[in-house]
């Protein structure tokens, strides 16, 4: 009885689709590292690696905050306010109350991830659309931030905790090594933990799930506030290496965040991530940042570069995202007539 | 086929009844499943099967008893039914399509483990047990991207099974199929009584019901008028008598009188990627012509593919008797005067957010501009005052938003917006699902007061009494082709039977007596034959 129906087209998997993307990325941050260190004597040296590897660790992150909801096929336009004030709440916790540094990096990390649940939960519980929710939340955790810190630095930060910005471990940026803590929490997050898979499931068909008994509810939350908290934990990172706790930390990370997981290959509809992938991106996006310093063009076409890689990464995800779509749309059928 | 006595009864409803506003969907139904039976459930397009579905899987509550394996219950929602063993396959795939096969069959038992380790060897391993009870030979690792509809139905069917289900409802599982497919997935559904597993099997097909089932049950406007029947007993003749005999003819049941008019709209060997096969039909000026299938034959597709919404891939378009290449559905209205209302006028056919007003006007924005050019909101305001009262629109302001009307209101805005466009052809598809009988009827006479104005109109619609009553003529399509065209005597009786005739014949030995109507001959010939009703 099997006959007819073992012959299974040629199938693609979302996988190998991601070796690829993978693949190409190494390709192109490899091809733009040897061009670089070939034509520029400063590319190779300590400072400038030393550069690129801590500039590398926030980029990741930021893309990682955002991958996380692009996963669940929403978006998050509030990861960079809700880092400032992770960052604002851990600095002023160390500098004015004298917490102890980890104890106040883990109230950061959980400032920011309570960002995030108010977010998820004003988008589950009121069916609302994020973006709407997150731009509007985006402004009022930047008014707070403002408001609290008097748009002033806090300064004078224990030297605990400026070192984390500035040490290296056998050569690598201490930070490097700590964003790379949360891109193995959340890979294995992914991978193996089962609300992981439940994100995913309804990022690639959420009807279905909620027809299973999945509430968005939960998701949203989830979402979010693992968003939230990543992006603090960025903001943290990032304040460690200038030196003073700035109340807009994340004031330009909407369009790295977005950039790194559409070129890494995590799918825009939902359904499909890749830590590595967006790690990857990450890496040409720092890279890029730095060969246009160091051709000498104006720093303020980083700008102009990224939104062109955003565009092309934008239609390689359509190609990409096309046989999901296509599976979906073959399966949508009118609906029915009265009662039929 | 028989049953193994002592039957054990899994499945019992009496006296269900389901009201909406304005209809009674289900009236005192009764029906009893045996423990691994295949039962029947057939009826017309508005019959009150997917209410019935949507009562058994705990979407709808109603009035009457529900038994379920010997105990009373009341069902709170669909996760309700599935903890009870109930599952639904819906017409629609459910697939996560980036998860692989075996994720995908035991997708329940993943979004019920929130805090417990994912191991997807384990996963894959697991679900191989389910693959082979519907003899799936599929690598449990592939991802459902890939594979076909009567293979994604099937990984859905494990999937059911995967939750221990005991009643199994089947919506129309073999719609999408190819016929082979079809076969195959018979087969399984027939093996499925050695699992001890119900299935409610619900098709259109007769051939199918009474090849599988071991009862049928008939519905009829929401009544039962069959209950438990044995398949093999009864004709098919019989089965389409009980489905579609009654009494009531639908409104309006008048032969138009039709001039021997021009040719509006003429398709010859017209079709696209969604309409791979050749279409070809004309429609005449103040003509209705009907447009009948089941859901996904092909109407909707060939009529998004004549408004520019699908490119054509071949065959010609000739409006007015010139040949038109539409590009876009914008084109078709503004060049070639062909509008479409869309099924989906939540989706696409109305800004539900913007007014009366501007929702009226939206395909007129243009026109209403003042001498200097600026765009009037007064003209935009009076033309939607002047339809609002020839259309009853019931709003106390075309000032609201559209989003603030019942279903039937924004339908008549829908049409509304189309006849201030003023078109020669105007295709509206399924212009009254969800419509309760008053509006229905305003509707019907809005259409008809559209055609007697000259306007060509095609009709598409899956409401049997609608089709009957409305159209001039009807065409039945049938896997993306059109099988029969009908010239249409509004004798309801005759029309349904030939109708349901031309849908259900899958075989080409069937000698229907199909009222052919060449494409040259006019439908002019129609005598007025006024069957009052």
């Amino acid at each position: 009885m099997t006959t007819m129906l073992t012959s299974a087209p040629t199938i693609a998997r979302p996988n190998a689709r991601h070796a690829r993307t993978g693949g190409w990325l190494v390709a192109v941050n490899l091809a733009l590292f040897v061009w670089l260190a070939v034509t520029q004597d400063a590319y190779l040296s300590d400072r400038n690696i030393q550069t690129l590897l801590s500039n590398l660790s926030i980029v990741a992150l930021i893309g990682l905050a955002q991958m996380v909801v692009i996963a669940a096929g929403e978006l998050n336009l509030a990861l960079g306010a809700a880092g400032s004030l992770s960052a604002l709440a851990a600095c002023s916790l160390m500098v004015n109350v004298g917490v102890p540094v980890p104890l106040a990096m883990a109230a950061g990390v959980v400032t920011g991830a309570m960002c995030g649940a108010f977010n998820g939960y004003v988008i589950g519980q009121f069916g609302l659309s994020s973006f709407i929710v997150t731009l509007a939340t985006a402004s009022v955790f930047t008014g707070v931030a403002l408001g609290f810190s008097e748009a002033q630095p806090i300064t004078g930060l224990p030297t605990g905790f400026v070192d984390l910005g500035h040490e290296t471990v056998f050569g690598v940026p201490r930070t490097l090594l700590l964003a790379a803590i949360a891109a193995v929490a959340l890979a294995v997050f992914f991978r193996k933990c089962g609300l992981g898979r439940q994100i995913l499931a309804y990022g690639g068909n959420s009807e279905a799930t909620e027809l299973s008994g999945l509430r968005r509810l939960d998701v949203m939350v989830a979402v979010q506030a693992i968003s939230g908290a990543v992006a603090g934990w960025a903001a943290l990172l990032l304040t460690a290496q200038i030196g003073q706790g700035q109340p807009d930390v994340g004031r330009d990370w909407l369009l790295p965040s977005f950039a790194a997981p559409i070129i890494g290959g995590t799918l825009l509809a939902g359904g499909s991530l890749s830590v590595t992938g967006t790690c990857l991106a990450a890496l040409l996006l720092t890279q890029v940042g730095s060969a246009i310093v160091f051709i000498g063009l104006d720093p303020f076409w980083v700008q102009f570069v990224q939104g062109t890689i955003i565009v092309a990464a934008a239609f390689f995800d359509r190609t990409r995202g096309r046989a999901g779509r296509r599976a979906r749309s073959s399966a949508e059928t009118t609906p029915m007539g009265v009662g039929a | 086929m028989t049953l193994h006595e002592p039957a054990i009864e899994l499945v019992r409803l009496r006296g269900v009844t389901k009201r909406y506003p304005g209809v009674t969907a289900l009236d005192d139904v009764d029906l009893s499943v045996v423990e691994g039976e295949v039962h029947g459930l057939i009826g017309e397009n508005g019959a009150g099967k997917s209410t019935l579905i949507k009562v058994l899987s705990g979407v709808e509550r109603s009035a009457g008893e529900y038994t379920f394996g010997g105990e009373k219950v009341e069902l709170r929602s669909p996760r309700d039914a599935r903890e009870r063993g109930i599952s639904v396959l819906h017409q629609e795939r459910h697939l996560v399509p980036t998860f692989t096969v075996g994720e995908n069959v035991l997708l329940d038992d993943i979004l019920s483990r929130r805090l417990s380790v994912f191991n997807k060897r384990n996963v894959w391993a697991r679900s191989r047990r389910y693959l082979d009870l519907v003899g799936l030979d599929l690598d449990p690792s592939d991802t459902v991207d890939g594979l076909s509809s009567a293979q994604q139905q099937l990984v859905e069917i494990a999937r059911a099974l995967s939750v221990q289900a005991r009643l199994l409802i089947l919506d129309e599982p073999t719609a999408s199929l190819a016929f082979h497919e079809a076969a195959d997935l018979l087969r399984i559904i027939d093996n499925l009584r050695a699992q001890r597993v119900s299935t409610l099997f619900v098709s259109h097909k007769l051939e199918e019901v009474t090849e599988i089932c071991d009862r049928v049950t008939i519905l009829r406007d929401g009544r039962v008028v069959g209950e438990g029947l044995d398949p093999t007993r009864l004709s098919r003749d019989d089965l389409v008598t009980r489905m579609i005999g009654r009494t009531y003819v639908s409104e309006a049941a008048t032969v138009r009188a039709l001039n021997e008019s021009d040719v509006a709209l003429q398709a010859s060997g017209l079709h696209g990627v969604g309409s791979p096969r050749p279409a070809s039909f004309v429609v005449r000026r103040g003509e209705i012509l009907g447009w009948y299938g089941l859901v996904g034959a092909g109407r909707t597709e060939l009529a998004r593919l004549i408004v520019g919404a699908e490119r054509s891939k071949g065959g010609s378009l000739r409006v007015d008797g010139h040949e038109v290449s539409v590009k876009s559905v914008a084109d078709a209205l503004r060049h070639h005067g062909i509008g479409y209302v869309t099924e989906d006028r939540q989706g696409e056919g109305l800004f539900l957010l913007h007014t009366i007003a501007r929702n009226v006007s939206a395909t007129t924005w243009s026109r209403l501009r003042n001498r200097i050019g600026f765009f009037d909101p007064r003209a935009e305001t009076r033309t939607a005052e002047e339809y609002r009262r020839s259309l009853s629109i019931r709003t106390p302001d075309v000032s609201k938003t559209v989003g603030s009307l019942s279903g039937g209101n924004k339908q008549k805005v829908s049409l509304a917006k189309w006849l201030v466009a003023g078109p020669r052809v105007l295709i509206i598809d399924e212009p009254t699902v969800g419509i309760d009988i008053a509006t229905k009827q305003e509707i019907h006479d809005l259409v008809t007061r559209l055609a007697d104005q000259g306007v060509a109109i095609v009709l598409i619609s899956s409401d049997l009494p609608e089709m009957i009553g409305l159209a001039d003529r009807v065409l039945v399509f049938r896997h993306g082709e059109i099988v029969a065209d009908l010239s249409n005597s509004k004798d309801y009786q005759l029309m349904s039977a030939l109708v349901m005739q031309a849908i259900i014949d899958d075989r080409d030995d069937v000698t229907a007596p199909v009222v052919r109507v060449a494409e040259e001959q006019p439908s002019a010939t129609l005598e007025r034959r006024a069957s009052a009703g």
